[in-house]
C-alpha cells in the first residue's frame, strides 16, 4: 500500500463519519446529487459528478439528478439549467437564467418544487441535441435555486448546480490529451515558495485539473512532498492555464528536480523540470518540462467508495485496458477494422463468384454453340 | 460442372456466413445513443449550498454619494460529500440595486463582493482559496480536497454610490452559487 494512498485511505474512514456526524447536528443547506452515469464512463471520476457526454447530433438522453432540503425550514426551488463557460480557468455558470447553444436543448423537469425539511425529489435532466446542432463541446450548469426572500436591503439567493460538459458531433469522441508545457519557481512576498506549471490542453474536450508536486536531488539529496495544487483548474479545448502548488516558506531555495503530476479524472500526465526559489516577490526563468512517468505516489483520485480510481499515465482513456485507441463510445477499433475486412472478402467472393457463373454460362452457351454447328 | 457449382454453393455459404459474422459486430457495437443511454447508479454524495442569512444591510461611515456602502454576506456554507477529488467554485453575483422610486438604478457593476483566504471553519484536507468578483459575477471562492470536505466562509459586499447617483434606498439580490 503506498504511504500516499494509505493516509488517503485512512483520512477518508476518519473524515467520513465525521461529516455524518456533523450532518445530524448542522444542516448543510440545498443538496444536488447526480444518481446516475453512462456505463461508458464508469472509470472517470468527472462523470460521477458532471453530466459528461459526447453524442452525435439528433441524440436525446436524460439524467436523473435528486434534490434535499437539509435545512429546517420548508423551501421553495427553482430548477433551472443556466449557461456556464469556462473562464480564466474556472467553470462559471453565468448570472440567473443565462442562456447559451445548450441551454435550449436542456430542460429540468419538475421545474420547481417544494420540500419540508429532510424531503428529496427526483428530478429529471433531459438533453435533447437537434440533429442540425453543429460540433463542438458545450456547457451549462443543472441548477437548484432557493430564491431570495420578497424583502430586506440585499436579499440573498443561494443556488448548487451540476456542470454539463456536453460535446456534439459525428464519429469518435474527441480525445482528452494536455501536457505540462513548463515549471517556474516563484517565491510571495510572504516567502513562501510557489511552483507554477503551464499545462496546455491539446485534445478536443474541457479537462478539470488537479495537480500534485514532488520535490527531489535537492539540496543534500533532499526529497519533499507531494503537495497538493492550491485550485482546480478547468481548461478548455486548445486553453492554457497554470496550476499552481504552494509550499512552506522553510524549504530550502534548491535547486531542486521537481516532478509535477496533473490529473483530469482518470487521465494523468507528469512532467519535470529543476526549479530554484528566488528571493521573496521574485519569479524565476519558466523551465521547459520533460514528460515522465506517473510517480506512484501520484493517486489523487478517490473514489467513491474511497478506493482508488485506476488512471494510468498511457492508458488513461481505454478502461477495458486493451491498450488500443477506442471508437466513440467505448467500441473496440479492432472489431470495426474486422468487420470492414469481411466486407470487403464478402464483396471479392461476390465478385468473383459472378464472374465463374458467367465464365459457366459462357462456356454453356459455346458448347450448345459447337454442338449445333455444322461439322 | 456439378463440382463448379458445388464449389461455388460452397463458396456463397461461406460469404453468408462472414456477412453474418460481420453485420452481428456491427450490431455489437452499439450506437452512441444506445451507451448514453446505459447508465450505472452513483454512490450516495451531493453538493450543498447553505447561506445563514437571507438578507443583510449595508452601512457606509460616510453615508455619501461618491463613497460605498458595505456589510457581511453572513455565514455561507459549502459542503461537498461526493467523496472525489473534483474540488468546487463558489461564485457570487448581484442584480442592479433599485431605487425605491423603481426608475433609478445603481449598477450591478458598482458592486464588488470580496473573500479572504480566511474561512470561519473547514476541514483540514480542504485548501481554500478566496477571490473578488464584481456584481457583474465570478468566482469568489474555490475549494480543492481529496475526498468529502466543507467550508464555512463570510464574504463582504461594498456598492459604490457614485457621484451623481439619486439619494435614497437601492435594494437588490446576492445570489452565491456552488458547481
Amino acid at each position: 500500500m503506498r504511504p500516499l494512498l494509505l493516509t488517503a485511505l485512512i483520512a477518508g474512514a476518519l473524515l467520513a463519519p465525521a461529516i455524518d456526524a456533523s450532518a445530524q447536528d448542522e444542516r448543510t443547506g440545498i443538496v444536488i446529487r447526480l444518481l446516475e452515469a453512462p456505463e461508458a464512463r464508469r472509470d472517470d471520476p468527472r462523470a460521477r459528478a458532471y453530466i459528461v457526454d459526447h453524442v452525435p447530433p439528433g441524440t436525446s438522453f436524460t439524467r436523473a439528478v435528486e434534490v434535499t432540503n437539509d435545512t429546517d425550514e420548508h423551501v421553495s426551488l427553482q430548477l433551472y439549467d443556466a449557461a456556464a463557460e469556462i473562464r480564466d480557468g474556472r467553470f462559471t455558470v453565468l448570472d440567473g437564467r443565462a442562456e447559451n447553444q445548450l441551454t435550449p436543448w436542456v430542460t429540468m423537469s419538475p421545474g420547481s418544487v417544494e420540500l419540508d425539511p429532510d424531503q428529496s425529489t427526483r428530478v429529471s435532466v433531459a438533453v435533447d441535441v437537434p440533429k442540425n446542432a453543429p460540433d463542438g463541446e458545450f456547457y451549462a450548469g443543472a441548477m437548484a435555486e432557493r430564491p431570495a426572500p420578497d424583502s430586506g436591503q440585499v436579499r440573498i439567493a443561494t443556488r448548487v448546480g451540476i456542470r454539463i460538459y456536453l460535446s456534439v458531433g459525428t464519429g469518435a469522441e474527441p480525445v482528452s490529451d494536455f501536457r505540462v508545457e513548463s515549471l517556474t519557481g516563484e517565491r510571495r512576498a510572504d516567502g513562501r515558495p510557489v511552483v507554477r506549471a503551464v499545462v496546455v490542453n491539446i485534445g478536443g474536450r474541457a479537462l478539470d485539473l488537479v495537480g500534485e508536486l514532488g520535490l527531489r536531488d535537492g539540496p543534500g539529496g533532499a526529497t519533499a512532498g507531494p503537495f497538493a495544487a492550491d485550485v482546480a483548474t478547468t481548461l478548455a479545448p486548445r486553453g492554457r492555464a497554470p496550476v499552481s502548488v504552494l509550499l512552506e516558506p522553510a524549504l530550502p531555495a534548491g535547486p531542486w528536480l521537481a516532478v509535477m503530476t496533473v490529473t483530469s479524472g482518470s487521465l494523468q500526465r507528469a512532467a519535470q523540470a529543476t526549479v530554484s526559489f528566488p528571493e521573496p516577490g521574485q519569479v524565476g526563468p519558466p523551465v521547459a518540462a520533460q514528460p515522465v512517468p506517473v510517480p506512484e505516489s501520484a493517486e489523487p483520485v478517490i473514489g467513491p467508495d474511497g478506493a482508488p480510481v485506476p488512471g494510468p499515465a498511457d492508458d488513461a482513456d481505454d478502461p477495458g485496458g486493451d491498450g488500443g485507441p477506442k471508437q466513440a463510445n467505448g467500441v473496440p477499433w479492432w472489431s470495426l477494422l474486422l468487420a470492414l475486412l469481411l466486407l470487403v472478402a464478402l464483396l471479392f467472393f461476390l465478385f468473383f463468384g459472378w464472374r465463374r457463373r458467367k465464365q459457366d454460362e459462357e462456356d454453356e452457351q459455346q458448347a450448345k454453340v459447337s454442338r449445333g454447328a455444322p461439322r | 460442372m456439378k463440382r463448379i457449382r458445388d464449389g461455388f454453393t460452397a463458396r456463397l455459404a461461406a460469404v453468408m456466413v462472414m456477412a453474418a459474422v460481420a453485420l452481428g459486430l456491427l450490431q455489437v457495437a452499439p450506437a452512441s445513443a444506445d451507451t448514453t443511454n446505459i447508465t450505472f447508479t452513483i454512490a450516495p454524495g451531493g453538493l450543498a449550498i447553505d447561506n445563514e442569512q437571507t438578507a443583510v444591510t449595508l452601512t457606509s461611515a460616510a453615508n455619501a454619494l461618491g463613497t460605498t456602502a458595505s456589510g457581511s454576506l453572513g455565514n455561507i456554507s459549502v459542503t461537498d460529500t461526493r467523496n472525489l477529488s473534483l474540488g468546487w467554485i463558489a461564485s457570487g453575483s448581484t442584480t442592479d440595486f433599485t431605487h425605491s422610486n423603481n426608475t433609478d438604478k445603481i449598477l450591478k457593476a458598482q458592486a464588488t463582493v470580496t473573500q479572504t483566504n480566511t474561512t470561519i471553519e473547514k476541514t483540514s484536507n480542504l485548501t481554500f482559496t478566496g477571490a473578488a468578483a464584481t456584481g457583474v459575477g465570478g468566482p469568489i471562492a474555490v475549494g480543492v480536497a481529496v475526498g468529502s470536505s466543507s467550508a464555512t466562509f463570510a464574504p463582504t459586499i461594498s456598492v459604490l454610490a457614485p457621484t451623481g447617483t439619486v439619494t435614497g434606498t437601492y435594494t437588490g439580490v446576492f445570489t452565491s452559487t456552488v458547481i
